[in-house]
């Protein structure tokens, strides 16, 4: 019996001594991206697992759990140890599963770490199909409720919750989820979805080989770059939900280990890279929130994406 | 034409550069290596080397990720033929057969069977990928999820019939699979699916456990008992012949095999393993003795081995065209290039030509190379066989474990590897296939979630597989492919 608990109580030590002399970051931290390649959350994971690898001085592999609009790699994330070691990608098409009643956490299961992007979202066709402007694509939805397909993340998100919407309105189509960006861009381009929801900045490509076009940005004003483009308050549609991108980790992490990491990206994202990387990609100039802000912003934003829920009844 | 032969010479140059064509070398050998060994996959090398690249310019880094990519395809059917584990779940028809000619003492017609077509269908495939790229994307784009749904049931379809005298014990396999793969967080509604609130299950089981389990573990667990039959005589010195003249009489299995691997790499974008296995059932359908399939049959390895390597052209193509990975391992690549600030799409062949050209030459100079690593490669791999099979296994469960746990940095996967491992001796014992179960959890949500795409995509018609040509044609095949072996017994028990 002694021997057990002298066993016991060394191993205590050992253990206490270890976390207590543990230099973080030591070994590599995991990034799991909760999107497929080549998208907009899998590009930013990207950036921020090269330009933070200096500052902090450990790599930071990025890995792609897509599935279930996000929350199979939510899931992966909240399966590890709160040791600041596994961080995961949160995007806003995340987030709206929460009001939706598709997600199994909480906005407390994590600490939010740092928001690193902010972007408008538009609705994109084809650049030689049917439809030149948005008011021959809500004019055939309307004519033809459910037919019109437009391709997005998943159910309960963003895009999900937008289509969901401009139903409400009257204009009825059918959203079709592609958890892989690069499925859902072949969709439309391969003219198997009339139409597709996203950001500028992920379909650049697309855009600057003229294959795509913009019909409608979802958003208060026009965006400089796309002023001949009418936003969805322009056609009487007050719906505005920025694609927002972040890093969180599991609730838990010792707080030193989220201010380490949330300074790190913080120095990332005062780079050239970066800022080359965010007009690239059409970012707002003000999308960075640190640990202190990101979790309050993000508990209103759940507040506001209930209360739209509720407002056009999109729970079951 | 003048212009893109100009581009690709260009292209060879550059390749041949003393950086570059370092880099094609050095992935070759990690991927050969990375292939064969059981635990280590082909993608688990491709991720390994992302972070080098950082450093390197955009054309090195792809090379390097091609030198792996073109590698890691067929190093797994060294193994698969030398000692029946196949590194990669691509390589399990090669090893199907491979391991057959193995225990008939034609270890070296098997190798250089094996190293030939990986490097011919490679080869024919950079080749495609340089003189038909961007028609052949434009192409693709036609096809959508229905036509990938048929696709992925046809290799399943093919999976069940592959060379068993058991149809019933492979379909047991097959939907035990399938059924494995449905554990975890489903992909459209995240409906948690056999969890029972244990945390590690909500992404679902990883099917490398399942590989390596059923094929390394239990593989070793069977000589430990000693129930692993003896070779008729086991060849040591197993040095690969180059079968250039062998070929000739496969011509046919090798060019169908190169064929499919191009048309699924780069239609369905589903990759390596859909193709081989796809390719190994269409050859089993044309050849003329298909019940030899099973027991050593040369045109069922050079098929789905040149459709292996056939498939990474294929891939490139989506990649490189149309921005848009296919597979696993281009995905990876795909985020090689945006770490470089370069969105591979539509602009790449038109705004950067000689660097694409050079990707392309450096594609096809791989699978030149390739034929001298393969060679000097199997021929350490066949060394081991002179080693104690105490020390081998050994080390073969250690880079199981290995294996496993880099999954997810979680010893749960190590304990479901040894679970895996006890259910293949097992299975050996009862005489249960084992490639089926590792296909049906490979595949088996592939199809589920192109099928529930399909549907949402079409208002729940599931007519639209029969209605599209190429889907109505390739579901044909498949059911062809299952009722033909039922057909024929029957025929034979009323005449």
């Amino acid at each position: 019996m002694t021997r057990i608990v002298v066993a016991l109580l060394l191993a205590l030590a050992l253990v206490s001594g270890v976390v207590a002399q543990e230099k973080y970051p030591s070994r590599p931290i995991d990034v799991i991206c909760t999107w497929g390649t080549g998208g907009g959350a899998d590009a930013m994971a990207r950036q921020i697992s090269t330009l933070a690898q200096p500052v902090l001085g450990v790599a930071l592999p990025v890995s792609n759990v897509p599935g279930a609009s996000g929350n199979t790699g939510m899931a992966q994330l909240l399966a590890a140890k709160p040791d600041g070691y596994t961080v995961a990608t949160f995007i806003q098409d995340t987030l709206m599963t929460l009001p939706m009643g598709l997600a199994r956490y909480k906005v407390d299961d994590f600490e939010w770490v740092t928001r690193t992007q902010v972007a408008d979202s538009f609705l994109f066709v084809k650049s030689d199909g049917p439809f030149k402007t948005v008011q021959e694509l809500f004019k055939h939805a309307q004519a033809n409720p459910g037919k019109l397909r437009v391709a997005g993340t998943g159910f309960g998100t963003v895009d999900d919750v937008s289509v969901r919407v401009l139903e409400k309105k009257g204009y009825k189509m059918t959203m079709v989820p592609y958890p892989k960006p690069g499925e859902r861009y072949a969709s439309t381009l391969g003219g198997h979805s009339e139409a597709l929801y996203e950001q500028a900045g992920d379909v650049l490509q697309y855009l600057k080989a003229g294959q795509l076009k913009p019909l409608v940005i979802f958003a208060e004003k026009r965006h400089p770059a796309f002023a001949d483009v009418p936003t969805s308050k322009e056609l009487g549609i007050d719906l505005t939900l920025p694609q927002f991108r972040g890093i969180v980790a599991k609730k838990g992490t010792p707080p030193e280990r989220v201010k380490a990491l949330g300074d790190a990206i913080k120095k990332s994202m005062d780079t050239p890279q970066w800022k080359k990387f965010a007009d690239d990609w059409y970012m707002s100039p003000d999308s960075y929130m640190g640990p202190e802000t990101f979790g309050k912003w993000v508990a209103a934003e759940v507040d506001t994406l209930d209360r739209l829920v509720k407002e056009f009844g999109l729970r079951k | 034409m003048g212009e893109l032969l100009g581009n690709l010479g260009v292209g060879f140059l550059n390749a041949l550069g003393p950086l570059n064509f370092l880099m094609i070398v050095a992935g070759l050998a990690i991927g050969i290596v990375a292939g064969a060994l059981p635990g280590i996959t082909m993608l688990n090398a491709i991720v390994l080397v992302l972070p080098f690249t950082y450093l390197m310019g955009i054309v090195p880094a792809l090379l390097l990720m091609i030198g792996v990519y073109c590698g890691g395809v067929f190093g797994g059917s060294i193994t698969g033929i030398l000692f029946n584990i196949p590194g990669d779940p691509m390589n399990v028809p090669t090893t199907w057969e491979g391991y057959r000619l193995n225990r008939q003492g034609k270890t070296q017609y098997a190798l250089g069977l094996a190293i030939m077509s990986s490097a011919f269908g490679g080869l024919v495939s950079a080749l495609f990928l340089a003189f038909f790229a961007p028609p052949f994307a434009k192409f693709a784009l036609g096809f959508s999820t229905v036509e990938f749904f048929s696709v992925v049931v046809f290799g399943l379809a093919s999976v069940s019939v592959l060379g068993q005298h058991s149809m019933a014990a492979a379909l047991v396999s097959l939907f035990t699979g399938m059924f494995l793969g449905t554990i975890g967080t489903e992909a459209q509604y995240g409906v948690e699916r056999f969890v029972f609130d244990v945390p590690f299950l909500k992404t679902g089981v990883d099917f490398v456990t399942v590989l390596i389990g059923l094929f390394a573990i239990g593989e070793v667990l069977d000589q430990i008992a000693g129930t692993a039959e003896p070779a008729a005589h086991v060849n040591t010195r197993a040095v690969p012949r180059l079968p250039l003249l062998d070929l000739w009489p496969l011509r046919w299995p090798l060019a169908r095999g190169t064929a499919v691997g191009i048309a699924v790499g780069g239609l369905a974008g589903a990759g390596a393993t859909v193709s081989s296995f796809v390719s190994y059932g269409l050859e089993k359908q044309i050849s003329k003795e298909p019940e030899r399939f099973g027991t050593g049959h040369a045109g069922g390895l050079v098929a789905s081995e040149s459709s292996v390597n056939g498939s990474t052209g294929g891939a490139m193509i989506h990649l490189l065209t149309l921005g848009i990975p296919g597979s696993a391992a281009t995905a990876v690549m795909m985020g090689a290039f945006l770490i470089h600030g370069i969105q591979p799409g539509p602009l790449l062949f038109t705004k950067q030509p000689e660097q694409v050209y050079t990707i392309v030459a450096g594609m096809v100079l791989a699978n030149v190379v390739m034929i001298a690593l393969g060679f000097v490669a199997a021929l350490s791999f066949a060394t081991l066989m002179k080693v104690p099979a105490a020390i081998l296994n050994t080390f073969i469960v250690v880079f199981c474990f290995i294996g496993a746990f880099a999954l997810r940095n979680d010893m749960a996967d190590v304990w479901l590897t040894m679970l895996f491992g006890v259910a293949g001796f097992f299975m050996r014992r009862w005489d249960l296939p084992i490639p089926p179960l590792v296909m049906g959890i490979i595949l088996g949500p592939m199809a589920e979630g192109y099928f529930l795409t399909s549907m949402v995509a079409n208002g729940n018609d599931l007519t639209v597989f029969a209605t599209r040509p190429v889907s109505a044609i390739v579901l044909a095949l498949a059911v062809a492919l299952l009722v033909w072996p039922v057909a024929k017994r029957m025929r034979r028990r009323t005449t």
